[in-house]
C-alpha cells in the first residue's frame, strides 16, 4: 500500500470528523450564517497569505524536479488571494486589519516551522495533507450547494480539475519520496500527517465557532 | 524611555494577568495541586528542548562575536545544565526521565514553540530576541514578585521561585533586555511596531502556557479513538472534568455527546449549560465548578 493510502486509512476517524463538520454541511445546505462564512473568509485569507512563504521556504530544500511545480504554486496562491478579495467585496466582508485566531496562528506557525526545521519530505507531507484536506472538504460542499450561492466561487476553486490534479500530483510525489526514507523519518512523517489533519479539523471548528484567542476573547 | 519599557507597557495587561493567574498564585502560596504542577514540569521540558534551538538560531544570526559567545553559552547551559536540573527537579514529583521524554507535546506548547522556531527562522536578530524575551524576562519577573511574599511551605515550590528569582536568571534577562534595546536602537517605527507585536504574542503564549497547565489539554490521541476515550473516560470516572472542558478547544463537544448517547441538547446553548446537562445526566465523574466552565463559554457556543 502506498504511504498516502496507508496514512489516510490510519487517520480516517479524523478525516471523517473533518468531512462531517457542520461548517461544511451548512455551507453545502445553504444554511450557514453569513457572519460565520465571513469569519472563515477572513481567517483563511490570512492562512493563504502565509502559505506563500511556506511554499517559498520549501524551495531551497526541494529536489530539482519539484521546483517548477512549487514555483507555480505561488502565483496560484496569489490568484486565490485575489478571489478572496473579489468575493469579500461582493459579500461586504472586510479583510483589512484581521487578527489571526489562536488556531489559525498556531497552524501557520506549524506550517512554516515545519518548512524550516523538518526535512523536505516531512514538510512536503504537511503540504500534501493540507491540500488533500481542502480538496476533500470542498467536495463535500460541492455535493449539494446551490451553484448560485455567493460562496460558490470557493467551491469551484478547490474542486476544480486543476486543483484535483495538483493534489493528485502531490500524492504521487509524496508516495515516491516516502519510498526513499528510513523508518525514523517515516515515523516523523506519520506524526506530521496526523497533526496536519487535526489542524484542519480545528480550522473548521474555529471558523464555525468564531474562536478568537483564549483568555482574550 | 528604553525600548524594553515600551514593550513592557504594551504587554502589561497580559503580564498582570500572568501574575494573577491561579496557577502562578498557586505556586506562590504553595496551594497548587501537584497534579496540575506536574503538567508544567512535563510541558516545560518539551518547551526547553525547542527553546534551546532558538539560541542555536541566535548564534547563527548574531553579527558580533560577543553575542555569538553569549548565545552559545546559554545554549550550552540550557542543554547540559538546565535540562539536567529539570530532570532532577521532576524526580521530586515522581517523574522519571522517561516520563519527560515520552510526554506528548500539548497544542499550546506546540503552537508556542512553532511560533518561536518560525520567528527565529524568518526573522532577524531583533525579531528573535523580541519573541524569546517574554519567557526569559517573564519568569524572573514572576518569580521576583512571588519571592517577596511569604515562602510556600512546599519546599519544591519554594525552590522553583528561588531558582527563577536568582541572580543568574535575573542577569540573563537583563543581558537580553540590553540586547533588545541595542538591536532596536534607531529602528524605524514600523520595525518597532513589529517587535512589539512579537513581544505581545509571546506574552500571550506565556499566559496560555499557565492556562494549559491549569486546565490540561489533549495530550495524545491515537486514530481510532481520537480522544473520545477522554469523554468516555469521564463517563467511567477516569478523567478530570476540567480536562474534558479543555478538550472542547480542539473538537466540538456536540459529537461527543452523541457518542455518549446524549441527544437533544440545544445546539446553541452555552458550553456551561451543556456541561451542567452532562452532569445531570451523570456523564461526568464530578460536578464542574463554574470557575472551570466559565472561560470556555466563548468558544463553545
Amino acid at each position: 500500500m502506498s504511504f498516502c493510502a496507508e496514512q489516510l486509512a490510519r487517520v480516517q476517524p479524523i478525516w471523517e470528523r473533518m468531512l462531517d463538520h457542520r461548517f461544511l454541511r451548512e455551507t453545502r445546505d445553504g444554511t450557514i450564517a453569513h457572519e460565520t462564512f465571513a469569519n472563515w473568509m477572513r481567517q483563511d485569507y490570512l492562512f493563504v497569505e502565509a502559505a506563500i512563504p511556506f511554499i517559498a521556504a520549501l524551495l531551497p530544500k526541494a529536489p530539482r524536479h519539484h521546483r517548477v511545480a512549487l514555483g507555480m504554486a505561488i502565483p496560484t496562491l496569489e490568484r486565490e488571494l485575489e478571489l478572496f478579495r473579489e468575493r469579500a467585496e461582493a459579500a461586504g466582508v472586510d479583510l483589512v486589519n484581521v487578527q489571526p485566531s489562536f488556531t489559525n496562528h498556531a497552524y501557520v506557525q506549524f506550517l512554516i516551522a515545519s518548512a524550516y526545521s523538518k526535512s523536505y519530505v516531512e514538510a512536503y507531507t504537511v503540504l500534501y495533507v493540507a491540500e488533500k484536506a481542502y480538496y476533500d472538504s470542498w467536495m463535500v460542499v460541492r455535493a449539494g450547494i446551490d451553484p448560485n450561492s455567493i460562496w460558490y466561487a470557493f467551491v469551484e476553486n478547490w474542486t476544480s480539475d486543476a486543483f484535483a490534479g495538483w493534489v493528485a500530483y502531490l500524492e504521487e510525489q509524496l508516495d515516491a519520496l516516502a519510498e526513499g526514507v528510513g523508518p525514523a523519518e517515516r515515523e516523523r512523517m506519520t506524526e506530521l500527517f496526523e497533526l496536519t489533519a487535526k489542524y484542519e479539523v480545528a480550522f473548521w471548528e474555529m471558523a464555525a465557532t468564531g474562536e478568537a484567542w483564549p483568555g482574550l476573547g | 524611555m528604553a525600548f524594553t519599557d515600551e514593550l513592557y507597557a504594551a504587554a502589561k495587561p497580559i503580564w498582570d494577568a500572568q501574575l494573577e493567574h491561579r496557577f502562578v498564585e498557586g505556586i506562590g502560596d504553595g496551594k497548587l495541586d501537584e497534579e496540575r504542577f506536574k503538567r508544567w514540569v512535563l510541558q516545560d521540558y518539551r518547551y526547553l528542548k525547542e527553546f534551546a534551538r532558538i539560541f542555536a538560531w541566535a548564534v547563527a544570526k548574531s553579527e558580533d562575536l560577543a553575542s555569538m559567545s553569549w548565545y552559545a553559552a546559554v545554549l550550552n547551559l540550557t542543554l547540559n545544565t538546565e535540562m539536567e536540573l529539570h530532570r532532577k527537579y521532576a524526580a521530586r514529583f515522581g517523574l522519571t526521565p522517561e516520563d519527560l521524554e515520552s510526554a506528548p507535546m500539548w497544542p499550546t506548547t506546540r503552537a508556542y514553540t512553532d511560533f518561536l522556531v518560525r520567528t527565529a527562522g524568518d526573522g532577524d536578530m531583533a525579531d528573535l530576541v523580541a519573541a524569546l524575551l517574554p519567557c526569559a524576562w517573564g519568569y524572573v519577573y514572576i518569580a521576583q514578585a512571588l519571592v517577596r511574599r511569604e515562602a510556600p511551605e512546599d519546599q519544591r515550590y519554594a525552590d522553583w521561585i528561588e531558582q527563577y528569582a536568582s541572580v543568574e536568571f535575573a542577569e540573563a534577562a537583563d543581558w537580553l533586555k540590553a540586547e533588545m534595546n541595542r538591536l532596536a536602537e534607531g529602528a524605524p517605527a514600523e520595525k518597532r511596531r513589529r517587535l512589539t507585536e512579537l513581544f505581545v504574542l509571546s506574552s500571550r503564549y506565556e499566559w496560555q502556557f499557565w492556562e494549559m497547565c491549569w486546565k490540561g489539554e489533549i495530550g495524545q490521541f491515537t486514530p481510532g479513538d481520537l480522544g473520545d476515550r477522554r469523554v468516555l473516560g469521564a463517563d467511567a470516572g477516569q478523567v478530570a472534568d476540567d480536562q474534558l472542558i479543555s478538550f472542547a478547544a480542539w473538537f466540538p463537544p456536540r459529537q461527543h455527546l452523541a457518542q455518549l448517547g446524549v441527544h437533544g441538547l440545544r445546539l446553541q446553548c452555552t458550553f456551561r449549560d451543556r456541561v451542567v446537562k452532562l452532569a445531570q445526566l451523570q456523564a461526568l465523574a464530578q460536578p464542574v465548578d463554574d470557575d472551570l466552565a466559565g472561560p470556555c463559554q466563548d468558544r463553545c457556543g
